[in-house]
């Protein structure tokens, strides 16, 4: 009788751990799937939010380069980032990167409104930089000008740290 | 049956492992195709800079300037290098650039004199420059080949000047 209950026990164990095998061996299977699956996923949203990130150095570095003394309407439109790149800023940039460019925005149109205002003094200011090969006395009367100089580097250096560590947050 | 347990398990937390070292495997060789990439484009960029510069006022015969780079292209390219560029090489770019800004320099200076109807002092001074230029020239073409070895050994193998990634510092 008692080697009858042993033998009951002992198979009834058997089929215990056999059946936590196949248990674990199923999650083990959707894990490796799911696993495969995050990856992909990684890489595409990593990839366009790669492709952005580019994009808004450059457009950064279009506004920089352009010296044109412009008015209000142009810089409106020279400051509204492309359709496909608002979009894809939207979708694809950390909400870090979104307020840099934000503040790159608006320390630009500062600098537009000091030069509106103060057109005659900034221009004395540069021509005397020029004059003595120093630019300090323009820097301290112009704060605008190297804010914005601040605010794109802020920005690239914002967009380098999320690059180089790759995070998808 | 305990012992069938244990070896479940373990099983699942070495695939967990493996796993999460798949990913940072796959997030590495991402980053490396870029970095290649940027590289890449950076070794064309000082390429056709370095055939600019010795367009300009050679010591023999006309030498043809290469097709001016647009300026979209010159910022997707330091949108490249700002991006994924190591700050060693970013820092060797800012030399060379400094560079490259002397013979650019130059070059105004002597066309200016040229063109002048009454150069007087801007003669001598483009004359002082066309003497420099061969230093301008060599100066720059130094900082480019301390750019490019700076590339190779970062893009080695066994790399051991890889840029600083945030992670990795902390």
């Amino acid at each position: 009788m008692t080697t009858t209950w042993a033998a009951i026990v002992i198979s009834a164990a058997g089929v215990a751990v056999s059946a936590a095998v196949v248990v674990t061996n199923v999650f083990a299977v959707r894990r490796a799937a799911r696993t495969q699956l995050q990856i992909a996923r990684d890489q595409r949203i990593s990839d366009r939010q790669s492709d952005t990130y580019i994009d808004l150095l450059q457009w950064v570095r279009g506004i920089e380069a352009d010296k044109r003394d412009v008015n209000i309407l142009d810089l409106a439109e020279m400051l509204k980032l492309p359709d496909d790149l608002d979009v894809r800023t939207t979708a694809f940039a950390s909400k870090a990167v979104r307020q840099r460019v934000k503040e790159f925005v608006d320390a630009r149109w500062r600098l537009q409104q000091k030069v509106e205002r103060d057109r005659v003094r900034i221009l004395a200011l540069i021509g005397e930089a020029l004059k003595a090969k120093d630019d300090a006395a323009l820097q301290a009367g112009f704060p605008e000008w190297p804010a914005m100089a601040q605010a794109a580097a802020a920005l690239r250096d914002s967009i380098r740290r999320e690059l180089l560590g790759d995070d998808l947050a | 049956m305990a012992s069938g347990l244990l070896t479940n398990w373990q099983g699942a937390r070495r695939d967990k492992r493996r796993y999460k070292h798949e990913r940072e495997i796959a997030r590495e060789a991402r980053y490396q195709e870029r970095l290649d990439q940027a590289y890449i484009a950076l070794g064309e960029y000082l390429s056709r800079f370095g055939d600019w510069a010795r367009s300009v006022h050679p010591f023999l015969g006309p030498v043809p300037a290469p097709d001016p780079l647009q300026p979209g292209e010159r910022w997707h390219i330091e949108a490249l290098v700002t991006a994924y560029g190591s700050e060693e090489v970013q820092r060797l770019l800012d030399r060379w650039g400094e560079c490259a800004q002397r013979i650019e320099n130059a070059d105004i200076v002597i066309r200016m004199a040229s063109e002048s109807r009454d150069p007087g002092a801007l003669d001598q001074e483009a004359l002082r420059e066309k003497h420099a230029l061969e230093d301008y020239r060599k100066a720059m073409q130094d900082a480019a080949d301390a750019i490019r070895s700076q590339i190779r050994r970062e893009l080695a193998p066994v790399a051991s000047h890889r840029p600083q990634r945030p992670e990795l510092e902390a």
